[in-house]
């Protein structure tokens, strides 16, 4: 017996498709190429400042002088090295542990430059990061970013990079390995402040995603059974978003300061016109629109059939929400969480004018006292944990995409 | 038994459903058929007050549906739509086991009735009963569909095209699966659906409906033989009626003695039993097939066998024909 049809005589296509270079052919990546000119002109420019005391005008050291000269040379040539992995076309697993790999060696590197820059016996002398180390961490970074990006990590293995990173970094602050640089002088004299401005901080950003999720998903699903209240509820909720933070603080000072003022029993509890009331409630105000706004686009999303089939078996208006239409919307939800958490962490920043507290309180004194490690040393940590709470908050919105629960 | 009295339902300025009587008999499949628009699925979502009537009321068995608290009536009555509304984020068993869970069956119980149900619609609950809805084909997803909705034991399933998204060939064998689970079940079924054919294949009786009303309700020979004037006959289309009228009557009813003058059986081709050239005549094949055979054959006359495949008398194409058209 004959079969018909050409499932057998169809040719072989194994080795049709994207083509998987060998080492004999590896070519060159464009995008990798960036990074990697941006890393090499990185030498060119001086790797950190020295200065005498904290104020002083500073003098840039080149990468080569701000070292000792094996270190120097070593390192050097290895990170020249890993940025060449970023030019080549290898497997994105590869250009991500090159670009990890690079950073690492460079806070490493960036921690043996005091001790060759400072001369003995100066102990007011500074060393700060200087436009060359910044180009160089841009680079690598960029080059992670691109590889992990290109790997498509899953949820659970990323925020394992992430914690590992996190690990990494807290390890090499604890061993006290970069001690001698002016960022770490001015944690070592703001120690006590920086844990509260931290914990202030944390709070304030949380709080007021806490509370804008208690008004807000309500909001969001009211919306979205009823258009009439959607079209008034989100244009005005827009019109806050535009309102610069400095003005919203300021316009929250003042009902504030006048309630306090009618009623002291609130003055009591701390809500007063300036400090930590006002801004919790201006980030509130900020983060009502992205949560009410997905809430609402995310309940749209369902599926009508599901809805309707819901409903035909008998699922009551709230068994319906929590079993089927939140389940379903909660990956858009979570977008809008992502969001309003990422923008809060940083508009605290700038609470701290109206005595709000958190990482601005460094920045600020940093600005009015020309510190600018000082600033750093606000800066960087809300750059850290903005970026720490994207990765989670992404991680659980495509867990939730991929594993339906 | 459903008894529809008097029925309208307006939305605005139109009227979705227009004073509908009808009443359905108990353990029997009434299909609703009519262009869209016309008001079929309205019609049906008023039977378990998805859409409440703005007049008349619907009694399922003897009680008034509005007297009954809408949630509990639901899940009371089987439904299943175009698409099927699968809870995507829920595995196979969690979809069927939906009813039951509203109606806090025991764990164990649910279990026991989810196996049951994946075994009766061919899907093997090891494999099946774990996947979510986005792995299933198209015909999988449908009968976990109807599985669901046959999950609490309703004795009325309410089917809005149920078969649409399905492409030709599969949906033919999901209707033969349907019309043998009624069958089995003893289930009353209304079904709404765009295609005559498939109206016709599967009602006892079929309702007409356009712009809201009931234009005529009988059975599908009656429908066929004497259609109301106007948009019933329209919509039965001119050349096909001789044909959907054979395919309503079998061979048992024209069975003739005697042996057939062409017995010929079979010529070259391949192995579909639908094949005029090679399958079987029974006293179960319809009249439609038996057609087909007899022209296929160039035959006067053709045998007619058992299950067995030992003679039981013959067919012949004058009788076939006399049966073609409406009772004169
Ligand atoms: N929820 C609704 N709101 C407003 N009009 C509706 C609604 N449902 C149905 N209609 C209208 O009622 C008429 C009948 O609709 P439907 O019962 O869905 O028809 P069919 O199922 O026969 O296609 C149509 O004109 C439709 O636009
Ligand atoms: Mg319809």
């Amino acid at each position: 017996m004959t079969r018909a049809g050409g499932g057998q005589d169809r040719p072989r296509r194994d080795g049709v498709g994207r083509a998987r270079p060998g080492f004999g052919t590896v070519g060159l990546d464009r995008v990798g190429l960036v990074p990697a000119a941006l890393a090499a002109a990185a030498f060119a420019w001086p790797f950190v400042t020295f200065k005498p005391n904290r104020i002083a005008a500073g003098r840039g050291v080149a990468f080569w002088a701000a070292l000792p000269p094996a270190a120097a040379w070593g390192g050097g040539a290895l990170l020249l090295g890993l940025a060449l992995i970023g030019v080549l076309r290898l497997p994105p697993a590869l250009r991500l542990a090159a670009a990890l790999a690079a950073l690492a060696l460079l806070a490493v590197l960036v921690g043996l430059a005091p001790a060759v820059v400072v001369p003995p016996r100066q102990n007011f002398a500074r060393v700060s990061f200087a436009a060359g180390f910044w180009l160089l961490v841009a680079a690598y970074g960029t080059m992670a970013a691109d590889g992990a990006a290109r790997l498509g990590l899953r949820p659970a293995p990323r925020v394992a990079l992430l914690a590992g990173v996190l690990g990494v970094l807290a390890g090499l602050l604890g061993s006290g390995w970069w001690d001698g640089l002016s960022l770490l002088k001015e944690y070592a004299a703001h120690r006590d402040s920086f844990w509260a401005e931290a914990l202030q901080h944390v709070l304030l950003a949380f709080g007021s995603l806490l509370a804008a999720c208690a008004v807000g998903l309500p909001l969001g699903v009211a919306c979205a059974r009823a258009p009439r209240l959607r079209a008034a509820t989100l244009p005005v909720l827009n019109i806050v978003q535009t309102v610069p933070s400095i003005a919203m603080y300021g316009l929250m000072m003042v009902p504030l300061g006048l309630l306090a003022a009618a009623v002291p029993a609130l003055g009591a509890l701390g809500i007063r016109g300036i400090g930590a009331a006002p801004a919790a409630l201006a980030l509130f105000l900020y983060a009502l629109l992205p949560v009410v706004a997905n809430t609402a686009l995310g309940l749209d999303g369902v599926s009508p059939e599901a809805v309707e089939a819901a409903r035909a078996m008998g699922m009551g208006n709230v068994r319906r929400l929590r079993w089927i239409e939140l389940p379903l919307a909660a990956p858009v939800v979570l977008t809008g969480l992502r969001i309003v958490l990422v923008q809060n962490i940083g508009l605290v920043t700038v609470a701290a004018l109206i005595g709000g507290g958190g990482f601005g309180t460094f920045v600020f004194q940093g600005t009015s006292q020309a510190a600018i490690d000082l600033v750093l040393l606000g800066a960087i940590p809300t750059v850290v944990l903005a970026f720490t709470a994207a990765v989670l908050l992404d991680a659980a919105a495509d867990a939730l995409r991929r594993v339906p629960a | 038994m459903i008894a529809i009295e008097s029925v309208s339902r307006r939305f605005g300025d139109t009227l979705a459903v227009d004073d509908v009587s009808l009443t359905v008999e108990a353990g029997s499949v009434t299909v609703l058929v009519g262009t869209s628009g016309s008001g079929k699925s309205t019609l049906l979502r008023m039977i378990n007050r998805l859409i409440p009537p703005t007049a008349g009321t619907i009694r399922i068995d003897g009680r008034d549906t509005a007297a009954i608290p809408g949630e509990a009536l639901r899940r009371g009555i089987g439904y299943v739509i175009q698409g099927y509304g699968l809870f995507p984020h829920w595995t196979v068993a969690r979809n069927i086991a939906t009813v039951p869970r509203l109606m806090g069956w025991d764990a164990a119980r649910i279990a026991r009735r989810v196996d049951d149900l994946l075994e009766l619609f061919g899907l093997d609950p090891a494999l099946y009963a774990g996947k979510f809805p986005h792995e299933l084909s198209g015909g999988q997803q449908q009968r976990v569909g109807v599985a669901r909705a046959l999950a609490a034991e309703p004795k009325l399933l309410l089917m809005d095209e149920p078969f649409g998204a399905l492409d030709p060939v599969i949906r033919a064998k999901a209707q033969d699966d349907l019309a043998a689970l009624q069958r089995r079940l003893g289930i009353t079924v209304v079904l709404v659906t765009h295609d005559m054919a498939e109206a016709i294949r599967l009602g006892d009786r079929i309702g007409v409906m356009d712009g809201g009303r009931l234009l005529q309700y009988a059975p599908p020979a009656e429908l066929l033989s004497r259609p109301a004037p106007g948009f019933a006959e329209r919509l039965l289309g001119g050349s096909d009626r001789p044909y959907q009228l054979l395919s309503l009557q079998t061979v048992g009813d024209v069975l003739q003695a005697g042996e057939a003058d062409a017995g010929r059986v079979g010529g070259e081709g391949g192995g579909g039993d639908v094949d005029p050239g090679v399958a079987p005549i029974t006293r179960h094949t319809n009249l439609r097939d038996a057609l087909a055979a007899l022209l296929w054959r160039r035959a006067d006359s053709l045998p007619v066998v058992g299950a067995d495949g030992a003679p039981r008398g013959r067919i012949a194409l004058a009788e076939v024909l006399r049966r073609a058209g409406p009772p004169a």
